[in-house]
């Protein structure tokens, strides 16, 4: 594979973008802390970053798989459309904030408002998060192996959020609702796929109220 | 304000449904308060040879937009679905855009495509399709207050952002809707955005809940910050929403300093005519909205059409306009191009006062 050093994060997009049609495997090392990195990518091309990741890492990505070897900043996937990021590190607050589609994946903790105003897609924590996780949600599912902080599901309208650990009250409009053997299903299948290893068994499901 | 047809008409209303009801509400634009100067001195070459063009685009920027006349359309509401069309429609034949509230994706093909941003409603499928962008900031919140930003340092990084996902390839507006347009607008130029939209509608215009202040007084301070700013320097430029009416308050607010105005109720009249009625002003919101059934019928490609000559029409004027001031490009037109008829209009706009001859002390330094 050929090596292109780059430094700026317009250079870092740019040698990325270069490589869609041309590798569907790309690697990029020594990430320091970059915002805005892989951003908007609509392509079938799997990309692994080794090092930590600013703000916006994944941010509208459109298909593409990224997965991270280090710490990420705030907003990563934010307003994502379609594709994958798995990252083996904590993540900063506001992960997957309006994200449209797809899969996020955090092998770590993620902070405050996780999924804030997400309309659809998952996503999987495998740690503890912050709180209003689940904000103003409108559709798609989170869940949570670890424990997570106040206010959850906060006006959400619609969605599904799954906690494994220890959580305060939910916040207004959101109520426990009672889980189906589908939805365990789908836990225990995205486990499975994802590699993800929790004694858990049963997992608090969090709706709109009023719902099923 | 006295007591008028419009506002017993709005109590009538009220007291038949029990429901609220949303009209326009005029804030006055002060507009009359200014007045062409032209020196009646022709450019060389004709009126149908002056260039109107606007490119938004900084040098940075890849993809610029050239709007072909200096201004656009706007709604301050979600309008019906063919008022929509139509709108699109005649935006993307005279060469312009359409700045509209609409959720249906459809809409948007094969016209010039605006794709917006705000904290709350970021449209992300749009965004990467749009031919420009427009970022919104605190709609209806104080300014520094966002769901997802904490203050400008995170401003700036979301149109880092809005740049590398769309490969600096489209133009990046920043709009605001609160008051101190002096300190957003610095802001806004200090973000590197291609464009700045300040508009009344905060302040009472179209789709506002209150009258407020005159158009014309959201762009002194947003072209002060220009000037602060060196933005015009740096090819930013200043896009306008108001409560403009004829070609006449264009040609004042592009001699004022905007590079393009967005106009509203004059293209939700031109469209009405298509209705069986047409309507007054005050009826637009209500009757224009997408909740409302008065458009259901509406043949949006008839009245694009109908909104295209209008268009049409206002873009001869301007082009006359122009030619009479002795300039052959509107970006030629400066304040020495008008004059304040009243010592308010004046102060407000800082251009000279007729009689007294010269701009008022309070805008020499």
């Amino acid at each position: 594979m050929a090596q292109t050093k780059v430094n700026t994060t317009k250079q870092i997009n740019m040698a990325l973008r270069s490589r869609v049609g041309k590798s569907k495997v790309v690697r990029i090392g020594g990430l320091k802390g970059h915002d805005s990195i892989a951003v908007g990518l609509a392509a079938d091309i799997h990309i692994t970053v080794d090092g930590d990741a600013g703000d916006f890492f994944g941010a509208l990505n459109k298909g593409a798989t990224l997965v991270l070897h280090g710490k990420a900043g705030r907003y990563l996937g934010d307003s994502m459309l379609s594709g994958k990021i798995i990252t083996e590190s904590e993540v900063g607050k506001e992960l997957g904030h309006s994200m449209h589609g797809g899969v996020i994946v955090v092998k770590g903790d993620g902070g405050n408002k996780v999924g804030a105003f997400m309309k659809g897609g998952t996503i999987l924590i495998a740690g503890n998060v912050g709180d209003d996780l689940g904000m103003g949600m409108e559709g798609g599912t989170i869940i949570v192996t670890g424990d997570i902080g106040k206010n959850a599901g906060f006006g959400m309208k619609g969605g599904n959020i799954f906690v494994g650990g220890e959580m305060d009250a939910v916040g207004k409009h959101a109520a426990i609702l009672e889980s189906t053997p589908d939805d365990k299903k789908v836990l225990a299948d995205l486990f499975q796929q994802y590699a993800i290893k929790t004694k858990i068994l049963v997992f608090e499901k969090i709706g709109r109220e009023g719902t099923l | 304000m006295s007591w008028n047809k419009t506002l017993l008409n709005d109590i009538a209303k009220r007291a038949k449904s029990g429901k609220t009801t949303h009209r326009y509400i005029q804030s006055g634009t002060m507009m009359d308060e200014l007045v062409i100067m032209p020196p009646m001195l022709s450019a060389l070459g004709l009126a149908e040879d002056v260039d109107l063009t606007v490119e938004l685009g900084l040098e940075s920027t890849e993809g610029k937009l050239s709007m072909k006349v200096p201004y656009f359309l706007y709604c301050g509401f979600e309008p019906a679905n063919s008022l929509t069309a139509a709108m699109l429609y005649a935006a993307t034949t005279s060469g312009t855009f359409a700045d509209l509230d609409t959720k249906d994706p459809s809409a948007r093909k094969g016209v010039v495509n605006l794709g917006k941003w705000t904290p709350s409603r970021k449209e992300a499928p749009s965004i990467l399709e749009s031919d420009l962008i427009k970022l919104i900031l605190n709609e209806g919140h104080d300014p520094y207050v966002h769901q997802d930003m904490d203050g400008n340092a995170d401003i700036i990084k979301h149109v880092e952002l809005l740049r590398e996902a769309t490969e600096y390839k489209k133009p990046i507006i920043m709009e605001f809707n609160v008051r101190d347009e002096m300190e957003n607008v610095k802001m806004a130029v200090e973000c590197g955005v291609d464009a700045v939209m300040v508009s009344d509608i905060g302040k009472g215009g179209l789709g506002s809940p209150v009258p407020g202040e005159p158009t014309l007084s959201c762009m002194g301070p947003a072209l002060k910050a220009f000037e602060e700013t060196s933005a015009r320097e740096k090819g930013v430029k200043l896009l306008v929403k108001g409560d403009f009416r004829t070609s006449h308050d264009i040609y004042k607010a592009l001699a004022l300093g905007a590079d393009a105005v967005g106009l509203t109720l004059p293209a939700l009249l031109a469209i009405s005519t298509n209705l069986s009625k047409p309507l007054l002003p005050e009826e637009c919101v209500e009757a224009m909205a997408m909740k409302s059934d008065t458009c259901k019928d509406l043949d949006w490609k008839v009245a694009g059409k109908s909104l295209t000559n209008y268009l049409d029409s206002l873009k001869l004027d301007l082009k006359h306009l122009i030619y009479l001031s002795g300039h052959s490009r509107v970006r030629e037109l400066s304040d020495e191009d008008i004059a304040a008829i009243t010592y308010n209009a004046a102060a407000v706009t800082g251009v000279k006062l007729t009689g007294y001859g010269k701009k008022l002390p309070m805008w020499v330094h």
